[in-house]
């Protein structure tokens, strides 16, 4: 699974996947949804990496990953047979993960505690962070003003960045005219711009 | 040319112009300083989204499969509250409703117009002589009505029919009168004081 910047379809790609892999994910979404616990074990075993990086960058921790990754496969587990096949079932799995770990941030946003755990960070003297810990920090920051933004918005933005969809390809996942996703995804960038101007300079 | 829309810049960014546009967009972007701040903070966004964490050995990950494989094998939580059944709520109303009623029946002071064993109580006659101070009637109890055998049924409970002395026409139940009741008992409970 490597991870080139500006690749195409190099970013999200599963242990062993070569092109026939589409179909063989659509067949093994199909055993799912008859109660093929084997073509279940398969998907799992091709997918708990990806799903668990996706969740792991938008949400920082891994025992958090760990939840949506397994809240993830226990739902496409139980709703295989909701498949349509408009999208890869990558991209379907990386949409199910998404939002579920959107709303994880979203819970987190309001947590008392957790505010108060930033609050301590904040104030304590610490010395200035290095530059991965400020790329940490930029993404946490990210992260958040994701979760704040409308939901169709930060799914767009997500799959987008993610799983480097094309316009065509996001259009047939999330079920909308490909207009339509163009203005949520300028939207969301721009927001996410403004709300974080401090960090673009 | 003019700065390109958002929904364009965009569109450039996402390599999702024609050769054409992409050119021509690229020329702007680099004599304009807005423009190239924009896609350069669209980038930003995009490496901090890309840049991948270290991940857990391979162990973890067996791990976390046996435990996605053990929650499969459960079946499905059943949904806490079910649509289409008569909702608890509904129950606690009715009881309560039950339980107002009885209480008006029961426990209000007067409420011997409802109460047919209450009905049958005499309250004695007060003395009315004397000056104002010792117009307070005398507390002297309660009389018991006598009650006919022939009221009482076999399991000893009293048989509401109605007698010949006493409340052969009841007086429809009235708040102010159960009022002016309750009054008239406080003066007398004070009376015995």
């Amino acid at each position: 699974m490597g991870v080139t910047i500006n690749g195409k379809r190099e970013l999200m790609k599963p242990e062993g996947a070569e092109q026939s892999g589409l179909a063989e994910d659509a067949a093994l979404i199909r055993g799912v949804a008859e109660g093929d616990h084997a073509a279940f074990e398969r998907l799992l075993d091709k997918y708990r990496k990806p799903v668990f990086s996706v969740a792991l960058r938008m949400l920082g921790r891994a025992e958090d990953a760990e939840d949506v990754t397994q809240e993830t496969f226990i739902q496409a587990y139980r709703h295989a047979g909701t498949f349509e096949g408009r999208s890869r079932v990558s991209t379907w799995l990386f949409q199910i993960a998404v939002n579920r770990a959107l709303n994880v941030r979203r819970r987190a946003r309001n947590s008392p505690i957790r505010e108060m755990r930033e609050g301590v960070e904040h104030a304590s003297p610490v010395p200035p962070p290095e530059k991965p810990a400020l790329e940490k920090e930029f993404r946490g920051r990210l992260m958040d003003a994701v979760a704040k933004l409308p939901p169709d918005q930060a799914e767009a933005f997500m799959l987008r960045e993610i799983e480097d969809l094309s316009y065509k390809e996001m259009a047939d996942s999330i079920g909308a005219p490909i207009g339509t996703v163009m203005s949520r995804l300028s939207r969301a960038r721009e927001t996410l711009r403004v709300n974080l101007k401090e960090y673009m300079e | 040319m003019n700065c390109p829309d958002e929904i364009k810049l965009n569109a450039y960014h996402d390599g999702e112009l024609d050769a054409g546009e992409t050119a021509e967009v690229r020329m702007h972007a680099s004599g304009c300083a807005d423009c190239a701040k924009r896609l350069l903070a669209y980038e930003k966004m995009r490496s901090a989204v890309r840049v991948e964490e270290p991940l857990p050995d391979a162990a973890y990950f067996d791990a976390l499969k046996a435990r996605v494989l053990a929650e499969a094998a459960k079946p499905p939580a059943e949904p806490a509250v079910r649509r289409g059944r008569t909702p608890a709520l509904f129950y606690f109303a009715a009881a309560a409703a039950v339980l107002i009623l009885l209480g008006i029946i029961f426990i209000i002071p007067g409420g011997q117009r409802l109460n047919p064993v209450a009905s049958k109580i005499k309250p004695a006659p007060p003395a009315m002589v004397g000056t104002a101070e010792e117009a307070v009637p005398e507390f002297t109890g309660y009389a018991l009505p006598e009650i006919e055998p022939a009221a009482l049924d076999e399991s000893g409970l009293l048989i509401t029919t109605e007698t010949e002395t006493e409340t052969a026409d009841p007086e429809p139940f009235s708040l102010d009168v159960a009022l002016a009741d309750m009054l008239d008992e406080s003066e007398l409970k004070l009376s015995e004081e």
